[in-house]
């Protein structure tokens, strides 16, 4: 009984001041209350169209950092924060490309001991190993390339040059395709190599960008304190404590905004899906994080989080494509190598370097069914 | 008389409340209620055909090896295998510490008895292309058995996946659909059917002697209740009224409600279906494929898709992001103007009525499963836009007897409207095949069982994949169906469900692992 008389005694004092909410110095804040100084922001460096594509993730129509150089003109900030948004994406693809390889490697070797390794498979295989710094990987793949009588083109360094970023261009490297001699004759083969390329070319022309009237962050993560919080080990019941407990407070602060929001800004914030937007781009965030510490579950979850489902096969404002690239980068690492394609359809035609990625993925999920005996189901 | 609760004095209630929450809490949150379109007409893993049986399969049964997390083959009744060095033969040793739900031991005379009855001509089982790979088995010992194989295996583990019977339950071969087995299954799966209700729901409960691979033999959930609820569109409002606490399969439509609720999560599943409409090949007028091509060409099939909702259009009996997807084969062109170019060629006229030959006007029935989701939206629309050019279109909606009979064993049906799903080997042998025991429309072509064939055959995945493209092309070319779409595809559960990974074809694999909160 006393200790519930003390618990009600506790319950009547007067409750201390709410800490302030770091939501309400975020860019959706700003953007709902600034509607005036959001649009003036758009329009530097004549950015608005860069911002447009950056904002529903059409990230490859946002100048290329080739055609900025040529042209000599100051990037936009919008042209850096896509430029940053695909070197992250290019990473993540790099990684899910790189980890098929090597598994579809090892998986041909020991599934067809009487069918010698593809000479091509061989020679992407040693280069993802160098290129990860593998060096036993690398030497024992290299090994069987030398054995096998390959000899790169040297007329066609193209897939092997990605630490010259300066002399590629980036549509040279995002065909994908490199050059081996085989037997005297000239082949040609999906160069596993690329996303790793263009991660590196990207991430040369990204840079900060300071000084534009707004954070930097526009149509970025929102909630910086999640990452804080995040789970230290691959645990999805506590990944989905953190998000659950991230929606309450985004559900309650967006409702607060909307109901104090300008007639300008109330349009802003339902019309650009601004607090949808920051929400993934936030659980984006933690899944790249989480991919890089090898979470791959937890990677999944906050990545199937961060998507739309009910316009899952659409790169979009809420579906950036980082999110479907983490998605296929998890399932590939997890053994789901099937269901990575799925992720990665989206992409197909978007970005250029994804059908070698696909491809290779691809081939992966067939080796790896080689033994079974499909099933199928009416309805 | 008892005296409520209510009125006991407050130090009681505070004194009792853990106790009460906990009782409460199991009594309430150890069942799990999921909604299906309509319940298993069988549950005998013989004569699987829907995808609703396939999920009370993985409930009730288990295989010798089943996957992993990872998707691996892991042993499940097995204890481990050892293959001869020729790769023909391969000893399985069983677990023997396993019993059937009725408490009777789990030997190697179930394993042979459920192979033999697969292999059964007269069992016709529905399962029986995935023993074709096995010659022989029997017994060594009570918990060993020899398999013998058809080719020499590389991994036979992968396809020593069936579900295995219980010898004993069964009078002998061939087992039929009609035994009472399948009033009264008997597993060694994590949970136990306990009974058909009346209203159409099946109860299981957890199975006690459970064992589970690794020495995993808990079951996180008590009781599960399979709910048939034939109305789609009422699926999501149960599930957001708590009155069911997983949909195994949202309409897409229902995709934005459901994400928007804080007390679901939704789950990709069942990723690999498509739909399609498909002619009785061995029926005129769908004999001559002038007549299937103007059918193809006179249907608007963005305009059928848009209001079933989200998906990619398909022109090959595989989804877009299958690595056997040929995306170089084009769509056929919606096209009315040439679709009566080729009726015409065909021999058919065109009044102001519609379409004649020799004085019969070219009328159609579609045919569809009553359970299918959306099919009356579909066929309504597919009517409507061939009524319009000139065909008599009737709708013909079949429950499960009569699908199985009119369709299935009798042939007798124009087109039929329908979904075909897939685990991720996406093996379409069976439906295409001149000989496939699903090949449902009577396809007949050398060019594609020789392209099947190599597939089946090719020991790297470059030639298998090259093979399956071609295939896609050719039986395009083919149109033993119009190939439709496929769908987004998710399952939804309560947030009260914790712990749930789905497996992407059979659902349940892992769910003795789920929690209820």
């Amino acid at each position: 009984m006393t200790v519930l008389l003390v618990s009600l005694l506790l319950a009547c004092r007067p409750a201390a001041p709410p800490p302030p909410e770091p939501l309400d110095v975020s860019w959706i804040a700003n953007v709902v209350r600034e509607p005036a100084h959001f649009s003036s922001t758009l329009e530097q460096n004549g950015g608005r169209e860069a911002w447009q594509a950056f904002h529903r993730g059409d990230w490859l129509n946002v100048r290329s950092p080739v055609a900025a150089d040529a042209q000599g003109a100051v990037p936009s900030v919008a042209e850096h924060r896509a430029w940053a948004e695909l070197s992250v994406f290019e990473g993540v693809l790099d990684r899910a490309q790189g980890d098929a390889l090597l598994t579809l490697a090892e998986g041909w070797a020991k599934h067809s001991p009487d069918q010698p390794v593809p000479k091509w498979l061989l020679a992407s295989a040693q280069r993802v190993a160098e290129l990860r710094s593998d060096a036993p990987t690398a030497e024992k793949w290299r090994a069987q390339a030398n054995a096998a009588g390959i000899v790169f083109d040297e007329a066609n360094p193209k897939p092997f040059a990605y630490d010259q970023p300066p002399t590629l261009t980036i549509d040279a490297i995002r065909t994908c395709v490199g050059a081996a001699v085989d037997n005297g004759q000239l082949g040609s083969f999906w160069d596993a190599t690329g996303p790793a390329a263009l991660q590196q070319r990207y991430k040369a022309n990204a840079s900060n960008v300071m000084g534009v009237g707004l954070p930097e962050d526009l149509f970025g993560p929102i909630a910086e304190a999640v990452m804080a919080a995040r789970p230290s080990t691959d645990d999805v019941e506590a990944c989905h404590t953190l998000v659950s407990g991230m929606d309450t407070r985004l559900d309650a602060w967006s409702a607060k905004l909307a109901q104090g929001a300008t007639t300008d800004g109330a349009a802003l914030l339902h019309d650009l899906q601004l607090v949808q937007v920051g929400r993934s781009r936030t659980l984006a965030g933690l899944a790249v994080d989480a991919l890089g510490r090898h979470h791959d579950a937890c990677a999944l979850y906050y990545a199937e989080q961060a998507l739309d489902h009910a316009d899952a096969r659409a790169i979009s404002p809420v579906n950036s494509p980082t999110v479907f690239a983490v998605i296929a980068a998890a399932n590939v690492e997890s053994g789901h190598v099937r269901e990575a394609l799925d992720a990665l359809a989206p992409l197909r035609g978007a970005f250029p370097e994804a059908a070698g990625v696909i491809e290779t993925i691809g081939d992966l999920a067939v080796q790896q069914g080689l033994d079974r005996t499909g099933l199928s189901r009416e309805n | 008389m008892a005296r409520s609760p209510r009125h006991l004095p407050l130090p009681w209630l505070l004194a009792l409340a853990p106790l009460g929450a906990l009782v409460l809490g199991t009594a309430a949150a150890a069942q799990l209620r999921y909604a299906e379109d309509q319940a298993p007409a069988i549950v005998n893993p013989l004569f699987t055909t829907s995808m609703a049986e396939t999920r009370v399969g993985e409930l009730v049964f288990q295989s010798l090896y089943a996957d992993d997390h990872t998707l691996a083959s892991v042993p499940q009744l097995a204890e481990s295998g050892e293959l001869s060095t020729d790769r023909m033969h391969m000893t399985v040793r069983l677990r023997d510490s396993v019993n059937w739900q009725d408490g009777s031991p789990f030997t190697a005379k179930d394993v042979v008895f459920t192979v033999h009855a697969m292999k059964d001509p007269a069992t016709a089982s529905t399962e029986a292309g995935r023993a074709q790979f096995i010659s022989d088995c029997r017994e060594v010992g009570d918990h060993a058995v020899q398999f013998d194989f058809v080719r020499p295996e590389l991994r036979p583990e992968d396809k020593l996946t069936f579900k295995i019977l219980p010898a004993a339950a069964f009078a002998g071969l061939p087992v039929k659909r009609t035994d009472a087995f399948h009033l009264a299954p008997i597993g060694t799966g994590p949970w136990s059917l306990v009974k058909y209700n009346d209203d159409n729901s099946v109860s299981f409960s957890a199975n006690p002697g459970y064992k589970g691979p690794d020495g995993k033999d808990d079951v996180g959930i008590a009781q599960i209740t399979m709910k048939e609820v034939a109305d789609k569109n009422y699926q999501a409002k149960l599930l957001l009224y708590e009155s069911i606490d997983a949909l195994v399969r949202v309409l897409p439509r229902d995709l934005a409600m459901l994400q928007s609720n804080r007390k679901v999560e939704l789950y990709p599943y069942q990723t690999n279906s498509w739909w399609y409409a498909g002619f009785n090949l061995a029926r005129a007028p769908f004999t001559d494929p002038r007549v299937r091509q103007a059918l193809a060409e006179m249907l608007d099939v963005p305009n059928m898709l848009a209001p079933v909702g989200t998906g990619d259009l398909i022109t090959g009996p595989y989804v877009p992001s299958s690595p056997f997807y040929n995306h170089d084969t084009p769509p056929w062109p919606h096209d009315p103007a040439a679709a009566g170019a080729l009726l015409t060629a065909a021999g058919y006229q065109k009044d102001a009525d519609g379409w004649y030959k020799a004085g019969r006007k070219l009328a159609i029935t579609v045919s569809a499963h009553r359970a299918l989701e959306s099919a009356q939206e579909v066929t309504i629309n597919l009517q409507s836009q061939l009524q319009a050019q000139g065909i008599d279109v009737t709708i013909d909606f079949l429950d499960e007897p009569a699908w199985r009979q009119q369709v299935w064993t009798d042939r007798n049906y124009d087109v039929v409207l329908s979904q075909w799903t897939f685990d991720r080997n996406e093996d379409i042998r069976e439906q295409f095949y001149s000989t496939g025991s699903r090949n449902l429309m009577g396809l007949k072509d050398p060019d594609v069982d020789k392209l099947l064939d190599a597939a089946r055959d090719a020991n790297d995945p470059i030639a298998r994949k090259t093979a399956l493209r071609a295939a896609h092309q050719k039986i395009h070319d083919d149109l033993p169906m119009v190939f439709l779409w496929t769908l987004d595809s998710y399952a939804a559960l309560s947030t009260k469900v914790r712990g749930v990974t789905v497996h992407p074809f059979a659902f349940f694999t892992w769910a003795p692992e789920w929690q209820m909160q």
